[in-house]
């Protein structure tokens, strides 16, 4: 292959120019430029532009060769990033060059910048219906060079155009001719459908050439045609069928396995007659390629069933053996599919576990991160503490390959394994998915995943996924809500997690439900008071999402504390109270309205309580032992699955037109009402109060004097429930001493503060009150459960399932819902394709009826072609003024400098000029643009 | 469908682009530094030739964990030459271990064009790169995989091109691109030392 421009050139043009006045430069010279100049990234730059400049001045100049060399050179510089489309219009003139070579640059550099510009397509499109008449054997490359362009190019109206040419092209003796046609049809038929459903034998009829690239071409073609619209290529089964077990080319095979795959996803009929055909050709094929896409054919062309066991693992086993070969490409591809099989049934994989475990310790670590996600597939039970180590030990070893170079046979050298922290990642997603799935049907052990959780969390706390601070937390949240009996070795877990400065650093997502998850049970919690110290005397201050949450939850907690000890220490309350507010304080002036409006909110309240708390002298006052805890224990909360409560919302109607009461009764109440206030009861009240008291406190003690009585019916209620409980049931006492163990570890920065007596903290009554109080009726229920739990030999902990609720609407909505949550993904991908690459194009052929005869073709054809003949030709005329005055605004706008003032008049005169032939050449066709 | 071949060597210069799929210029380059950073970061010893973690700018919203099961998958797969990677971005309807293969055809073309092929042969004819490549992919299809016939096209395109040449074509050098070879050879050694 020669280069376009060899050094001789240069001594030509030398010849030409005695005077050695040309400074245009071949493409070599430019390359050589650009290496010279690649030292530093400003002087490549520096260079780039000035070659960029002198490429501007040489695409306008008349002489063809010089045109053809700027463009060459305009074409490799924007590999480079610049931009060429302000050159279209020489690419078009190079592009109608009759010489072949300059013709071969304009058609390179056309497909590189046509695309975008519709209206240099639409002048392209005439030049490139003249280059593809094809006049017989010497014509083949210009039509060959034509064909390439037009698969780069194409336009409707071009593709409306041509395609009669190009069938007719089908039937060339040159099978080169025949494969490019083949190849250019495709994007012809993705432009203009009808094209391929009037002349649909004649393109099948390809399938079966005599030439291989010809028949692989036309299989390429239709593979790739029926992906987008596969309905009208089902007939054709029987023949492709016939070209798979006949043909001996691999590339071809592969091609067809692809195209059965896109046929059997839409017509199941095919599945059952071709399967054992695919079996037939797995066991006669040696070729590694034709074995995995056979599998890969059977996997994504819904061929294989879900209870189709022997299939499966005929599949499997080849599987198997190539995740133990060598080559990566193959152990990582066939890991690949091995996920696949076990999407469509999670029994078909989950004998595989040793291969798992095997590819988990692949040197490759993509490979390995496959295998993660065969995981989900074979955890079980028994193997998950042994998974879950395995995972947890890459972490920390540092793994090496061995490489022994072949020659020697001695010499080896070690790589460290690079481990991506994405890879880390997804460890720790794949470790909270594998224990908590299914409502965590594999746990069996509670103490051993908090201690997991702790790893997980100290692990992450050194990853970029802040994400990963919510999953964690989620999880720590939903054992201290599900696993009731877990409640206390949680929680030090919790308290470990808060303590740690780094986790409060770098991830403080995962504090937030720690911080809920400690106020919500913080009746579990006995040395309320450290805990509260601790929470408030961190110099770091918390994200705001955090804020938000810490606050209720130091409510919470500091309720629970005071209500605790049987003989409250008035002097640490107020301590503690002091510190509450003048920690509350400080956030009262956030940015974020929440949480200031919490804070307030909260400094208001502590302050009456410290208020009350100073007048009271004997015990707790009131507002600490009745009002707070009512605001916060009124019932248990429970776990309901995600989205339940946003169902439950959709299935709400709201009437907004009934009024509530009827006209008549509106009056009766308006009456009643003024009748009221003549008898003074309501209004007397507030007289009495003075002003700033009314304002300040009246809201307050009216809750206070409705709540306070309210809660004391309640307690009267619970009471003896909680001492019937105590008695009746044994595991008060088991659990108890489980806690006093697990004080050690909890809290342990206080052990020197207090005596092991103060932190033994349980108060199990308290532990229970709130869930009787309000669901008596559940007690009995409840005790059954406990006592069960206590019966069994604790190798299952309970774990509360998801609560059921239970709405005839809701069940509807839950089966609409999907359409809902789909439609929300599709919204946000759209939003997130914004500033991505798309790589899909929009074809009219995806929603072509191919069995629909269209109407509009009943317009007689040569009406539409006149038509189009019309508007085409007003449309060029719009162009070619348009043209004519955008390349002197190019001149203009590319040089500022006076000296070129000159110049560039004559350079824009000239550039009239060579618009004006160009006009002229299109217009009056192929002798014009031979003069050029 | 093929979207785009990337060719750039280990420094992550862009010896060839070659978009199928129409993409903004501005995106391509993007393109181009996002997967080299991907790609240059692997180990090609033991590692599979695939790009597992797709540069951002391809991925489609979510990166979760299930994007495997997206079909409509594109995939990046590469294989490395020397000093040159070869990068290929296709979407599922081409099956991995067959590109591998084209990647493979492709260089044993280029091999056959320019009897021991190096990055400094591609340097120098990038022109030959792109008809070669024109000769095995036409608009993202593959339309050769044979070696031979990809030699014999590009030949009859020369000759074609020459043969009708003007004249001050005609004074090039008509041996393939022997004279380049010789000047390479020769005259460029240092510019190879200071890559």
């Amino acid at each position: 292959m020669t280069s376009l421009y060899a050094p001789r050139m240069e001594d030509a043009k030398g010849r030409l120019r005695p005077f050695g006045i040309f400074f245009e430069k071949t493409l070599k010279d430019l390359i050589k430029g650009i290496r010279t100049n690649n030292t530093t990234p400003e002087k490549l730059q520096n260079f780039l532009t000035q070659a960029l400049s002198e490429c501007r001045e040489e695409a306008a100049s008349t002489d063809l060769n010089m045109k053809t060399n700027a463009v060459l050179k305009l074409t490799y510089l924007e590999m480079y990033g610049f931009d060429m489309s302000w050159a279209n219009f020489h690419i078009l003139e190079v592009m109608s060059s009759n010489k072949l070579q300059q013709k071969r640059v304009g058609y390179l550099a056309a497909s590189q910048s046509f695309y975008k510009d519709p209206e240099i397509l639409m002048l392209a499109t005439n030049l490139m219906r003249k280059d593809l008449k094809y006049g017989g054997n010497h014509d083949v490359v210009k039509v060959g060079i034509a064909l390439s362009g037009l698969s780069t190019i194409v336009t409707s109206s071009l593709a409306m155009d041509i395609c009669d040419d190009l069938f007719v092209m089908l039937t060339s003796s040159r099978a080169y001719i025949r494969k490019k046609a083949i190849a250019a049809l495709f994007k012809v038929f993705l432009q203009y459908p009808e094209a391929l459903r009037d002349n649909f034998d004649k393109f099948v009829s390809k399938l079966e050439d005599d030439d291989t690239s010809v028949v692989s071409a036309a299989v390429s073609v239709v593979c790739e045609l029926s992906k987008m619209n596969p309905a009208p290529f089902v007939v054709l089964s029987p023949l492709l069928y016939g070209i798979l077990v006949s043909i001996s080319n691999n590339w071809i095979i592969i091609r067809l396995l692809k195209l059965f795959t896109n046929l059997s996803k839409v017509e199941p009929k095919l599945r059952p007659k071709l399967l054992p055909k695919i079996l037939e050709l797995m066991d006669s094929t040696v070729a590694t390629s034709v074995l995995y896409e056979s599998i890969n054919c059977i996997v994504k062309g819904n061929i294989l069933d879900k209870d189709d066991y022997d299939t499966a693992m005929i599949c499997l086993d080849r599987l198997h053996a190539f995740c133990d070969s060598s080559d990566p490409n193959l152990r990582y591809i066939s890991c690949v599919l091995f996920y696949k099989i076990g999407k469509i049934n999670t029994d078909f994989i989950s004998k595989f576990d040793k291969l798992v475990f095997r590819l988990l310790n692949d040197v490759d670590v993509s490979i390995r991160s496959k295998a993660v996600e065969l995981i989900e597939g074979i955890v079980n039970g028994n193997n998950l503490k042994n998974l879950v180590t395995t995972l947890l030990k890459q972490f920390v070893n540092e793994d090496v390959v061995l490489l022994q170079s072949d020659s020697t046979g001695i010499e080896s050298r070690e790589i460290p394994i690079v481990i991506p922290e994405s890879y880390k990642v997804k460890l720790v997603h794949t470790i909270i998915r594998i224990c908590s799935m299914d409502n965590f049907i594999h746990m069996t052990d509670f103490e051993w995943f908090n201690a997991v959780l702790w790893d997980i969390s100290v692990l992450a706390s050194d990853l970029p996924d802040k994400a990963l601070g919510f999953k964690i937390g989620e999880q720590l949240r939903n054992i201290m809500v599900k696993v009731p009996s877990m409640r206390d070795s949680t929680l030090s877990t919790i308290i470990k997690v808060i303590s740690y400065g780094n986790i409060s650093n770098n991830l403080p997502s995962l504090l937030k439900d720690c911080f809920w998850s400690l106020g919500e049970f913080s009746n579990h919690i006995d040395n309320g008071d450290d805990l509260l110290e601790l929470m408030i005397n961190r110099e770091h201050l918390y994200p705001p999402e955090i804020q938000k949450v810490i606050i209720p939850a130091i409510l919470k907690v500091f309720t629970n504390w005071c209500n605790s000890a049987p003989n409250p220490n008035i002097e640490r309350i107020e301590f503690i109270l002091n510190g509450l507010l003048k920690y509350f304080e400080s956030f009262t002036y956030s940015k974020y309205f929440d949480i200031q409006e919490r804070a307030v909110e909260s400094v208001e309240l502590l302050k009456l309580v410290l208020e009350a708390l100073k007048e009271d002298d004997e015990g707790l006052p009131l507002l600490i032992t009745d009002v707070l805890p009512s605001l916060f224990n009124s019932y248990e909360l429970k776990p309901i699955s995600h989205g339940t409560q946003q169902k439950l919302q959709n299935t709400l109607t709201v009437d907004c037109q009934t009024p509530f009461l009827t006209e008549a009764e509106f009056q009766a109440i308006l009456d009643q009402e003024e009748s009221n206030i003549d008898d003074g009861s309501y209004s007397d009240k507030s007289l009495a109060l003075d002003d700033e008291d009314y304002y300040e406190n009246e809201d307050t003690r009216n809750e206070r004097h409705s709540i306070s009585s309210a809660f004391k019916e309640a307690e009267t209620e619970s009471d003896p429930f909680m001492k019937e409980e105590k008695e009746s049931n044994p595991f008060y006492l088991a659990d108890e001493n489980e806690e006093k163990n697990n004080v050690a570890d909890l809290l342990d920065f206080t052990d020197s503060k207090n005596t092991p007596e103060s932190s033994v903290f349980i108060s199990l009554t308290k532990h229970d009150s709130p869930q009787k109080t309000n669901e008596s009726i559940s007690k009995g229920e409840k005790k059954k459960k406990k006592k069960k739990s206590t019966t069994k030999v604790k190798k299952r902990v309970e774990i509360i399932p998801d609560e059921i609720v239970t709405d005839n609407e809701l069940l509807a909505t839950q089966q609409s819902n999907p359409n809902l949550i789909t439609s929300n993904n599709s919204s946000s991908t759209i939003n997130s394709y914004k500033g991505k690459i798309n790589l899909k194009t929009n074809t009219k052929l995806a929603n072509f009826d191919f069995f629909k005869r269209n109407d509009t073709d009943s317009l007689s054809p040569s009406n539409i072609d006149a038509e189009a003949g019309v508007e085409d030709q007003i449309e060029l005329e719009k162009l070619r003024s348009r043209f004519g005055n955008q390349s002197l605004g190019h001149t203009q706008a590319g040089e500022g400098e006076e000296v070129i003032v000159i110049k560039k008049k004559k350079k824009s005169a000239k550039k009239k000029k060579t618009s004006r032939k160009k006009k002229n050449a299109v217009e009056e066709g192929d002798s014009a643009i031979g003069s050029l | 469908m093929i979207h785009a071949v990337l060719i750039f060597n280990k420094k992550g210069q862009p010896r060839l682009i070659k978009f199928y799929t129409p993409v903004d210029l501005p995106k391509q380059r993007l393109l181009l530094e996002q997967v080299y950073e991907l790609v240059s970061q692997r180990n090609n010893d033991f590692q599979s030739s695939f790009l597992v973690t797709p540069p951002s700018l391809l991925l489609n919203g979510d990166n979760s964990l299930n994007n495997i099961d997206n079909d409509e998958g594109i995939q990046i797969i590469y294989k490395n030459y020397a000093t040159l990677f070869f990068t290929f971005i296709v979407d599922e309807q081409e099956s991995e271990l067959a590109i591998l293969d084209l990647i493979q055809t492709f260089v044993e073309a280029l091999d056959r064009c320019f009897a021991e092929v190096s990055e400094l042969d591609l340097i120098f004819n990038w022109q030959t790169l792109e008809s070669v490549l024109e000769e095995i992919i036409q608009g993202g299809m593959v339309i050769e995989t044979n070696v031979g016939n990809v030699v014999a096209s590009v030949d009859e395109l020369n000759r074609a091109s020459q043969g009708t040449d003007g004249p001050v074509s005609r004074l090039t050098s008509t041996s393939l691109g022997n004279a380049w070879q010789a000047f390479t050879a020769n005259g460029f050694s240092h510019w190879a030392a200071g890559q």
